[in-house]
């Protein structure tokens, strides 16, 4: 395994497109803020924001670069055939899968750590984060071990399919799915119990009394939901990038911890498993 | 006889298609085994199990002493190295850092026997270009040197001349020659061109159909593909006792086949049989070549 890794890291460190999406992780962070800055200071605008407000904006879409990366890195190993030398002078597909594992996760929080320090540039407008350093610390724990179970499940995706051009595609299409299955799930939940409807009146627009959301879900659904939206990465970055982790105390941050990590190593399992049966060509 | 590898009854199965079937083979020590068989016999997907890339539908093989299912034989599998079909190359390296990947692969501690290897294989002038860039025959030159990372004592070649030009595959034969003769590796050679397996082989083994049709030594097959008159008598006994008259070399293979080899004036011999009580029934001259011997023992029949 330290064999593997040491020949991956210097792959890792002489990968072009890592550093392409590095460098494009951290020109979108800090224009992200700087886009953020002006509309704080510009007087017309009645939207209040925060550092942590702009911040986060950005995590949900390090998916789009990790899920661009990962397949290109690993599929290399199939596309050139090299996966087939450290299989033929021995290694086990167990250790040539952690090490792909462990190898596509330090990319992947190589470009989160790249986003987040270049959302800092925002400091010295506001200063510091309203939310206060503590929560912040929360907030990028819980985002860090979000983009490590995002690694997971696009790496297993990854090694299960030889092909470089379609797992690439294939991994784009499963990070956008997962996306938009996330970005759902938060719009589902964010709707009210009760609602009233704005009239327009003789005197004027007038709203009705209250009444039951039919939008809403509630009970068991609404327990359903909201795990799923904490299971999946991408829910966990829409949360993170609406600073809605917060509101719902530390407490439950730890089970979004505990949750990609659960997602990690389930998906690692399963890429294993199917790894270990397949047929390298 | 000390074998690198053996095979008992390998099998692989794709869904309905059997690639191959019961398949059995020895390859001795010290030997280049030329395994022959045209596109689709099994030759691969025989490379593709025994280095591990697929698993045997049934059967078993052993490497090294160790068997293929045993823990013993992810060791024996650092003695082997292996270009299966294309090169295994990194191509946006260079000759010498894709040498130093697989250098790091097999946890080597130095980078010392690179520029060796590169010699070796006629690659030390490539300098930094790219393995893209490189012909067909340099890539497959440069995969035969990532495979012989790590000096390995049995090299495995799947179809190394294919698509080379005649310049190409004379210097991937005497490579060949020189790992085997100078450094004694063990070479498991797959090709479908014959001629240029009989230049190099001192086994060989035929598949066809994903079994092993017949193994032999390169002199078994030299006496198996000996110009010779094969007469048909009454009686072989006879026969010797005449050939011995004679002071011909010959062969009996039955009661009434024999091999003689030698031109023989078969007036003269039909004469002598005749005084021996000997009848002399054919005459037949022979004269095969291993691609001829080939097409005779696995039939001439159309690729599938």
């Amino acid at each position: 395994m330290t064999k593997l890794l040491s020949a991956g890291f210097a792959r890792v460190r002489r990968d072009r497109l890592l550093w392409l999406c590095v460098a494009a992780v951290l020109f979108f962070s800090v224009t992200t803020m700087l886009a953020g800055i002006r509309i704080s200071r510009a007087q017309a605008s009645e939207i209040y924001y925060d550092m942590e407000h702009t911040y986060f904006d950005q995590a949900p879409m390090l998916g789009l670069f990790v899920a661009a990366f990962t397949p290109l890195f690993l599929g290399t190993e199939y596309s050139d055939g090299t996966l087939r030398n450290k299989l033929i002078v021995g290694h086990s597909r167990r250790d040539i899968y952690l090490s792909n594992l462990i190898l596509s996760t330090f990319a992947a929080l190589l470009m989160a750590l790249a986003g987040l320090l270049g959302g800092l540039v925002g400091l010295s407008h506001f200063g510091g984060f309203a939310m206060g350093w503590l929560e912040y610390a929360v907030y990028v724990g819980v985002f860090l071990l979000s983009v490590v179970s995002l690694t997971a499940i696009l790496t297993a995706l990854q090694m299960s399919v030889s092909n470089k051009a379609a797992s690439a595609v294939a991994s784009l299409l499963l990070w956008l799915a997962l996306l938009m299955l996330g970005s759902r799930l938060y719009n589902v939940l964010c709707e009210p119990a009760m609602v009233s409807e704005a009239v327009l009146t003789v005197d004027g627009v007038q709203f009705t009394d209250p009444h039951p959301n039919p939008k809403y879900v509630s009970g068991a659904v609404r327990q359903v939901y909201r795990l799923l939206l904490n299971l999946l990465p991408t829910g966990q970055q829409i949360l993170i990038s609406n600073n809605d982790l917060g509101d719902i105390a530390l407490s439950l941050s730890a089970v979004d911890a505990v949750l990609s990590l659960v997602v990690t190593a389930l998906s690692s399992l399963a890429g294993l498993l199917v790894f270990r049966k397949k047929d390298i060509k | 006889m000390e074998y690198v590898l053996s095979t008992q009854g390998l099998s692989k199965h794709y869904k309905h298609f059997k690639a191959l079937d019961d398949l059995s083979m020895h390859v001795p020590k010290g030997a280049i085994y030329g395994f022959v068989g045209r596109n689709g016999a099994g030759k691969t997907t025989l490379i593709r199990l025994i280095c591990g890339l697929q698993q045997p539908t049934a059967g078993s093989y052993t490497l090294y002493g160790a068997d293929s299912g045993s823990r013993a034989l992810s060791a024996a599998r650092r003695r082997i190295g292996a270009v299966v079909e294309t090169p295994s190359i990194y191509q946006n390296m260079s000759a010498a850092e894709n040498l130093r990947q697989q250098y790091r692969v097999l946890g080597l501690p130095s980078f010392d026997g690179i520029d060796a290897l590169l010699e070796l294989v006629g690659l030390a002038d490539t300098g930094k270009k790219k393995a893209r860039h490189f012909s067909l025959g340099m890539k497959q030159r440069l995969g035969i040197a990532v495979a012989l990372a790590g000096d390995p004592d049995f090299l495995v070649l799947d179809e190394p001349v294919n698509g080379l030009d005649p310049q190409g595959i004379i210097e991937i034969r005497e490579l060949i020659l020189k790992l085997n003769r100078e450094r004694s590796i063990t070479v498991l050679i797959s090709s479908h061109i014959l001629d240029e397996l009989s230049r190099l082989a001192t086994h060989y083994g035929f598949i066809d159909g994903g079994r092993m049709v017949k193994e032999l030594s390169a002199a078994e097959l030299e006496a198996a593909c000996r110009k010779c008159v094969r007469l048909e008598v009454s009686d072989t006994k006879a026969l010797a006792r005449v050939l011995d008259a004679m002071g011909v070399e010959y062969q009996i293979h039955s009661d009434s086949l024999a091999d003689v080899f030698a031109q023989v004036n078969i007036s003269r011999l039909s004469r002598a049989l005749d005084g021996a009580g000997c009848e002399l029934r054919s005459a037949q001259e022979r004269d095969e070549s291993l691609e001829s011997y080939f097409v005779n023992l696995v039939g001439g029949g159309s690729h599938d």
